[in-house]
């Protein structure tokens, strides 16, 4: 069993390059006119709008680098809002008077947040930041939410973004100690976005808590096991307060110490690197 | 509303129409009188969040899913890689689904889930695909554990459900364990793509032999009795999304606009990308196409029992994208892009021809006349992906010796598939089966019975010699090739 092939059948020679661009530009001139409209054919019907993708890719704030100056911030899940096009109410934990701030400059420019008069932010296509808990939380832990953020978005037909800022609890204080040898971590997530409109008021409040709760206990957890404690039945958070949530986010968020010297022993260099004291 | 396909009929208004042939972007003079098939236009999805939480809550024939994850400890997501829909989505619907899922299941309290990848005989998907197919989260969730698994045909655990006409069918240990098997599928064609997930997928390789391999082509009653073995026997809740047609990212935005549409912008883009790959290395071109990214609308999300919900979503996807012919054509005239995957967007000769003859020439159907003539616009480069060493011998060794589909299956599967290089590379290194190769050689010479002739526009005249085709320079010449077949006037249809 063997074809024979016919001899002329050769395999094509590599291909040589060559200049395109000359006679597809003196195309473009014959034959499109220099992009003046073609008449439709006949029998082809008549364009309504070019198709085209309206949602975009989310990309990262331009001005996140000037903000390690003084700390580091992580930004994770922008992912989650990737091709949702348009205006978001923005919903996050309150633990410090600098989370606006950071987060205004940490989440994309291209959302526009605002965190002013939020009708006039809204009609203007401005996204907005809304802190649900009110005033910064006393010990750092996660407070109860009023019903502004799934008001606001249902009467806007709006997605609410969730967003958990972790770090910040004392940042202020924290930043005017000197000699810190680690530049404070600030870790900011974002969650799924939650269509509120075809919700009760109180069911959706329910539930961006429910989320932002989630994006704040991802620290030390996947997604998955986050949501499996905070939405399976009868499973409650463990809460940490007072000077154990200073301990806790320094603990987890410091950055990583230089090389200790070789004399050190491995035990006493694991126990040094703050990110490895829970596991 | 967006405008529906159409068939268009060339006069001397109409400007050239763009034909693709791998990276080759060439703007054609198809003659008067030759009938264009445009696909309708796409429209942006309105609220895809909005259809998936109404199929969940109110599926077809089927309990709410929060109910059925309710009475189920153990759950199974199965979800599709990435061949489908062809080019990469820009942004995955099947993430959305998975973790709407993901939270239901959350809610129900279950602690045994898992992800099964229905690769088939295809590559095991690498932990890049996956990111792009399930996102960050859920991959970060679940990968580490190992709970996102590629499912492998040739693994000895497999569990027989079983039988059809004395064959034994076996499938993924895991669905035979879980309480509930949840199906994600994307529906990019009119095609049964849920039944074809599983049956493909998730089944050892006999099963998937005895469907599709040589007699299972002739024998569709096969996959239909296989098919409704699992469904029967499994408790598989399906969801499907329905996508529409696909907007293409740039800068090869301007090859989902319709000719006499194109701007200035339009029109630059495409001297531009013609000059770039002309000039810039092979390899250059390639990168081009695989970063092509695609955004498709979410027409419709339908969940509930299987089979319902492969009925609604065909019909939901005929009457937002199918066109009809008004008489079958002579000449079926294809172009042959996408055919490989991200590292071989080209695609080799094998795959080429399985693209324009099982794909696209199958899809149109009666739309050709039997006794016609394919024309495929494609250069059959004697190139293969990396990741398909099977393929490279059987173009070389096999194909040198015969073409015959008899033959073939007689002569060289069992001694493919039973080669323990290529299993162990299937295995180990993300390669495709041996036997998948076979398949596709099967499919193609199938749908190759239609046709008095093919020729390829273009293409290698060694490569279209070895698949026992015929090459042509140009379109004009190929037309001379196809006269002997279709005489002097024939009725000619271009798929755009």
């Amino acid at each position: 069993m063997n074809r024979q092939l016919p001899s002329w059948a050769a395999a094509a020679k590599k291909k040589r390059r060559k200049t395109t661009w000359p006679h597809d530009l003196r195309r473009v001139a014959t034959v499109f006119r220099w992009g003046r409209p073609t008449p439709t054919p006949k029998g082809a019907p008549k364009a309504v709008s070019k198709p085209r993708s309206k949602r975009r890719r989310v990309t990262a704030n331009p001005y996140l680098p000037f903000l390690h100056l003084r700390y580091v911030v992580q930004v994770s899940g922008l992912d989650e809002v990737a091709g949702i096009q348009g205006t978001y109410v923005i919903t996050s934990n309150h633990s410090s008077l600098l989370d606006a701030s950071i987060l205004r400059s940490a989440l994309p420019l291209a959302w526009r947040i605002s965190t002013k008069d939020r009708e006039i932010a809204l009609a203007a296509g401005r996204s907005v930041l809304v802190f649900p808990e009110g005033a910064p939380s006393p010990d750092g832990t996660l407070g109860s939410f009023d019903d502004g953020p799934a008001e606001l978005a249902s009467y806007y037909n709006l997605p609410v973004v969730p967003v958990g800022i972790t770090g910040t609890f004392n940042l202020k204080a924290l930043l005017r100690i000197r000699g810190l040898k680690s530049r404070p971590v600030v870790r900011v997530r974002v969650g799924s976005p939650i269509y509120p409109r075809s919700m009760a008021i109180a069911t959706a409040s329910r539930q961006i808590r429910a989320a932002v709760a989630d994006l704040v206990a991802e620290d030390g957890e996947s997604w998955w096991s986050s949501k499996r404690r905070t939405l399976a039945p009868a499973a409650e958070a463990p809460q940490v307060v007072g000077w154990r949530r200073n301990w806790y986010q320094s603990g987890r968020n410091a950055t990583p110490q230089p090389a200790r010297r070789i004399w050190d022993t491995a035990a006493s260099s694991r126990q040094d690197q703050p990110g490895r004291q829970d596991s | 509303m967006p405008r529906p396909g159409f068939v268009l009929e060339i006069d001397e208004s109409t400007p050239a129409i763009l034909s693709i042939g791998g990276t080759q972007l060439q703007l054609q003079n198809y003659g008067l009188g030759t009938n264009v098939l445009y696909g309708a236009d796409p429209e942006p999805s309105s609220d895809p969040i909005g259809l998936l939480t109404a199929a969940v809550e109110a599926p077809l024939e089927s309990e709410s899913l929060a109910d059925r994850l309710a009475a189920c400890k153990s759950l199974t997501i199965v979800f599709g890689d990435a061949t489908t829909p062809k080019f990469p989505m820009k942004f995955d619907v099947r993430r959305d689904i998975i973790e709407h899922v993901l939270e239901l299941a959350a809610r129900a309290g279950i602690d045994d889930v898992a992800l099964l990848a229905a690769t088939g005989l295809n590559e095991s998907l690498t932990e890049p695909v996956l990111v792009s197919i399930l996102g960050d989260r859920v991959v970060r969730s679940f990968a580490p554990m190992g709970l996102i698994t590629s499912h492998d045909v040739t693994a000895s655990g497999q569990v027989t459900i079983g039988e059809v006409s004395t064959q034994p069918v076996r499938v993924n240990e895991r669905l035979v364990n879980s309480d509930l098997v949840i199906n994600v599928v994307v529906r990019d064609s009119d095609s049964p793509v849920p039944h074809h997930q599983l049956v493909s997928g998730v089944c050892d390789v006999d099963t998937i032999d005895y469907v599709y391999g040589l007699a299972g082509l002739d024998d569709p009653a096969r996959g239909e009795a296989v098919a409704a073995l699992l469904v029967e026997t499994l408790p598989i809740f399906t969801i499907e999304a329905i996508l529409g047609q696909p907007i293409y990212d740039r800068p090869l935005r301007f090859i989902g606009h319709r000719e006499w549409e194109w701007n200035l912008a339009d029109q630059l883009s495409w001297v531009a990308v013609r000059q770039i790959i002309s000039t810039a290395p092979k390899q250059a071109a390639n990168r081009l196409f695989s970063s092509l990214r695609a955004d498709y609308p979410v027409l419709d999300i339908i969940a509930g029992q299987p089979d319902v919900a492969e009925t609604q979503s065909r019909e939901v996807w005929r009457a937002a994208n199918q066109v009809a012919i008004a008489a079958p054509a002579d000449v079926l005239v294809a172009s042959v892009w996408g055919t490989g995957d991200w590292a071989d967007p080209v695609g080799s000769p094998i795959a080429a021809a399985h693209d324009a003859l099982a794909v696209q020439a199958a899809a149109i159907g009666g739309g050709v006349r039997e006794g016609g003539v394919l024309l495929a616009h494609h250069p059959l480069p004697n190139r293969f992906n990396r990741h398909n060493s099977a393929a490279v011998d059987f173009f070389a060794d096999v194909l040198s010796a015969t073409i015959d589909p008899g033959e073939i299956r007689q002569h060289y599967q069992d001694r493919f598939t039973s080669d323990s290089w290529y299993l162990e590379l299937y295995r180990a290194k993300d390669a495709y089966h041996p036997l998948q190769v076979f398949h596709q050689w099967y499919a193609l010479t199938k749908a190759q019975r239609n046709f008095a002739d093919v020729i390829w526009v273009g293409g290698d005249r060694k490569s279209a010699a070895v698949l026992g085709h015929r090459a042509a320079t140009t379109y004009g010449d190929a037309m001379e090739m196809a006269r002997q077949h279709v005489g002097e006037s024939p009725r000619i249809l271009v798929k755009r």
